[in-house]
């Protein structure tokens, strides 16, 4: 390694402007601008040196040619040598600025991506497939590096070409005139065909895409497949569309070709032509032979700059199409939107109000929450966390008396934490897992998982709080991801805590360990318990019935329980179910 | 971070080469037909260097407009013959990459479907799904790309060399100058790139699991570090290794947009560095 590599993460990614493309790349190349014209410098010294060669030897031919193996014909040896070290030195810095570009582009557009994948809430599945999102990190954000890969050699590119011309035009005018005039012709009826190529290769990507969405679909959902015995059908399918990349990629290949043979046949031509001006000038006497040679170096040399410039056309149409992608993920409404303004936060130890329901969660008090219908105390639950503003406009929840729609989202989520039924776990060590925010120390660890009786999960894991996690926490049981999950809602420490069935998936023996524990660790701190289980509601300073969208009845378990009339029967009736699926 | 994450097996040398040698063995007429393409195009392409020296050896000695006129002819006749074989190689090569490519992704995705539940989660999806893009994608990469290209550098080089010692012994050594540095930065490249690459893939798959995890499972508490953890796996790699699959919309000379660099000025394609 020349230099160390910098570092990335990128500590501030930005914010890519998303009104076009143009500026999109603009913003970027400005973002990394001391990089860039490293690698551009870089770039420009490399290729001017290649450019070097034709000339020097040009030279040491007419030399050796007048005067033997004389000191003349030495002195363009070494001065030959001398470059060949530039171009290598100069290369190696080259190479190492451009693969910097592009991974720093890279990353600046994949952190982006994933702040905006991990923030925008249930909005960015509900706009966009998973697919989409994943090959804009995969694909478009490394094609779009690939301009700034580019960069400095398409730079270099550039300053050859006119050194070049200068240094013709000066030796033969006519000669010049072709070679300055000729190229740009040539790469003009080269970049006459990247449009349709780029059009097939775009038809191809689309294939491909399907492609790979209808692959990770395969891949994880095998679970399913397996069950009702679909993987030939998929399989099927997947070869369907396999095929249809196939052609896609056939078509990509005639136009791919005919551009290939162009890239020949054109620069050969004018190859052809300089030779047969230039032969006919060292006949008359115009023109030495080591001009000749020269000049047949360059026409040959310059191909090169050709091939980089045509190839930059294709990549910077590609990355534009690229860029179109990133802007519309990174568009996409967040669930949450951050007010502008937002208001003053309502100070700690107020109250939490659901209006649709009549809920209230009073600060300090440890509550239980019932109901018939668990997809409704559920919902409930939801909404007091504040997922998506769309949707929860209808049934406004208050902190405070301050709407929570209203409030700093970041200041709202270190405050209320919901903690729901289907918890997902990420991949990744079990500490981190438990701690995402990186705050507790390791007997904070310990001790929640203590209160969540989740010591086995520990034993299971290999490497216990360093060990890692697989995907989905697929590598635990059931009983063991939900337990995980409470731990890690508990570490959390916020204000109000709203767990949702945290014990659904446990014996009744662990239920009732937990629920003590539980009700202990958040004593005096605001906490709503959604569950029908006797066994929590027990240990709870207080529980609500939700009956249809009201609270109807509010009381101890044992006074509800035990309790006249109507409301108390209901709450039996829930109850007494879950207590009677428990002994069953 | 991946290191202690289980993944998919890794085939070891052997099995590797044997299936290859399978794969070229079902393959070998398209191969053939290819070599033979590839082969007519790079003999071709040698005619530039040939007829310049002609050229010079007849002006420096003495000569008529008309002799140079042929010679300046036949030059031309060589590219456009050249090209149209480029043509026809460039189509037939890729043409054959993208059936093989089918093939290789089709046997997977069979065999996917039939592995054991267990491995294939415990791998992760972001381990399988990179398998089924991006390795197949760089596989497909050298068989459009890579077959051609080095069969068309080691024509030339022979081609050239062979010219030169029948031209002039001696100077012809001088082509052999640059063979030890290139045979050490070879092998050096060679012994680190393997392992280089393959920590590239992991880094793949963990970045490609992480964003499908955290795309399709968003809610609070969110991690808020996963592109920092990716990142890191991959800025580890990042010094010795060009893009993955930058070229996959390249010419026919640029494999990845990296790997362009020649280091001589013929008018034909002609090899990359090792350094690609």
């Amino acid at each position: 390694m020349l230099v160390r590599v910098r570092t990335l993460p990128l500590a501030d990614p930005g914010a890519l402007p998303l009104t076009s493309p143009g500026r999109a790349l603009g913003w970027i190349a400005w973002r990394q601008r001391g990089l860039l014209v490293l690698a551009m410098l870089a770039g420009t010294v490399t290729m001017l040196a290649q450019a070097m060669v034709p000339l020097i030897i040009g030279i040491a031919i007419d030399e050796g040619l007048t005067q033997g193996f004389g000191a003349g014909l030495w002195r363009w040896c070494g001065i030959l040598l001398l470059n060949a070290a530039v171009i290598v030195v100069a290369g190696a810095f080259s190479h190492k600025y451009d693969v910097e570009s592009w991974l720093r582009c890279a990353f600046r557009l994949a952190q982006q991506l994933g702040y905006k994948s991990s923030r925008s809430g249930h909005a960015i599945t509900k706009t966009l497939p998973t697919g989409e999102v994943v090959a804009a990190v995969a694909n478009d954000a490394l094609g779009i590096g690939e301009v700034f890969a580019m960069a400095g050699r398409f730079i270099g590119g550039l300053a050859a070409y006119l050194a070049v011309a200068v240094i013709m035009l000066n030796q033969s005018v006519t000669l010049g005139l072709v070679v300055i005039l000729g190229i740009p012709a040539v790469a003009a009826v080269l970049a006459v065909l990247v449009r349709p190529l780029q059009a097939r290769q775009a038809a191809q990507r689309e294939a491909t895409g399907r492609l790979t969405a209808l692959g990770s679909d395969t891949v994880s959902g095998l679970r399913i497949l397996r069950g009702i015995g679909g993987e030939d059908v998929f399989s099927a399918r997947y070869a369907e569309q396999s095929q249809s990349v196939r052609h896609a990629g056939v078509r990509v290949a005639t136009v791919q070709s005919w551009l290939d043979a162009l890239q020949v046949l054109l620069p050969g031509i004018l190859v052809t032509v300089i030779l047969w001006v230039g032969a006919r000038g060292a006949i008359a006497g115009d023109l030495s032979v080591g001009q000749l040679v020269t000049f047949y170096g360059y026409a040959a040399f310059l191909g090169w700059p050709l091939q980089i410039a045509t190839q930059m056309l294709q990549i910077v149409t590609r990355a534009v199409v690229s860029l179109r992608k990133i802007q519309t993920v990174l568009r996409v409404p967040e669930a949450t939107p951050q007010a502008a303004h937002p208001p003053v936060a309502p100070p700690e130890g107020s109250e939490l109000v659901d209006e649709t329901t009549g809920l209230v969660l009073r600060p300090g008090r440890v509550v239980g929450l019932v109901s018939a219908d668990p997809d409704a105390s559920a919902a409930l639950a939801a909404r007091l966390g504040r997922f998506d503003d769309e949707a929860e406009a209808a049934t406004p929840v208050r902190l405070g008396g301050v709407l929570l729609a209203d409030v700093d989202r970041a200041h709202l989520r270190h405050r209320i934490v919901v903690s729901e039924a289907s918890n997902h776990l990420f991949s990744g060590p079990l500490a981190e897992e438990l701690d995402p925010r990186g705050r507790a120390v390791r007997d904070a660890l310990l001790d929640a998982i203590a209160v969540a009786d989740a010591q086995d999960v520990l034993d299971s894991v290999p490497g216990g709080l360093d060990g890692d996690i697989a995907e989905k926490g697929r590598s635990l049981s059931g009983g063991q991801r939900q337990r995980v999950a409470l731990a890690r809602a508990l570490l959390t420490e916020p204000e109000i805590l709203v767990l949702v069935e945290p014990t659904s998936a446990v014996d009744a023996h662990t239920e009732a360990r937990i629920a003590e524990r539980v009700a202990r660790a958040r004593q005096g701190r605001t906490t709503l318990v959604v569950t029908a289980s006797p066994l929590v509601l027990d240990h709870l300073d207080d529980v609500a019935l939700l009956e249809g969208d009201r609270i109807v009845a509010h009381g101890t378990h044992a006074d509800l329980l035990h309790g006249d009339g109507d409301v108390a029967a209901k709450y039996r009736a829930v109850v007494g179910r879950s207590m009677s699926e428990e002994v069953r | 971070m991946s290191a202690a994450r289980p993944t998919l097996p890794i085939a070891d040398r052997t099995e590797v080469r044997r299936t290859t040698g399978a794969l070229f063995m079902k393959h070998r007429r398209a191969l053939a037909g290819m070599a033979v393409l590839h082969t007519t195009s790079a003999v071709v392409g040698l005619a530039g260097p040939f007829l310049l020296g002609r050229l010079v050896d007849s002006v420096t000695g003495g000569t008529t407009t008309g002799h140079v006129d042929t010679l300046v002819l036949v030059l031309l006749a060589a590219f456009v013959v050249q090209a149209v074989v480029v043509r026809f190689a460039q189509k037939v090569s890729m043409v054959f990459g993208e059936q093989v490519f089918a093939e290789l992704r089709e046997d997977f995705m069979g065999k996917v479907t039939r592995l054991p539940l267990s491995v294939v989660e415990t791998a992760g999806t972001g381990d399988l799904l990179a398998r089924t893009t991006n390795d197949i994608n760089k596989l497909q990469h050298a068989i459009r790309f890579g077959v051609p290209q080095v069969l068309v550098c080691v024509i030339t080089i022979v081609l050239t060399i062979a010219a030169a010692v029948v031209v002039a012994p001696f100077v012809a050594l001088g082509l052999l100058v640059g063979v030890p540095i290139a045979v050490v930065a070879t092998r050096r490249y060679l012994a680190r790139a393997t392992a280089g690459y393959l920590r590239e893939s992991a880094a793949y798959a963990t970045l490609n699991g992480t964003i499908t995890e955290a795309v399709e499972e968003p809610g609070p508490p969110t991690p808020c570090t996963w592109v920092g953890a990716s990142a890191a796996a991959w800025t580890a790699t990042s010094a010795r290794r060009s893009p993955p699959n930058g070229s996959r919309w390249g010419c026919a000379c640029g494999s990845s947009p990296l790997s362009t660099r020649r280091s001589s000025s013929r008018p034909s394609r002609s090899c990359s560095g090792a350094g690609g």
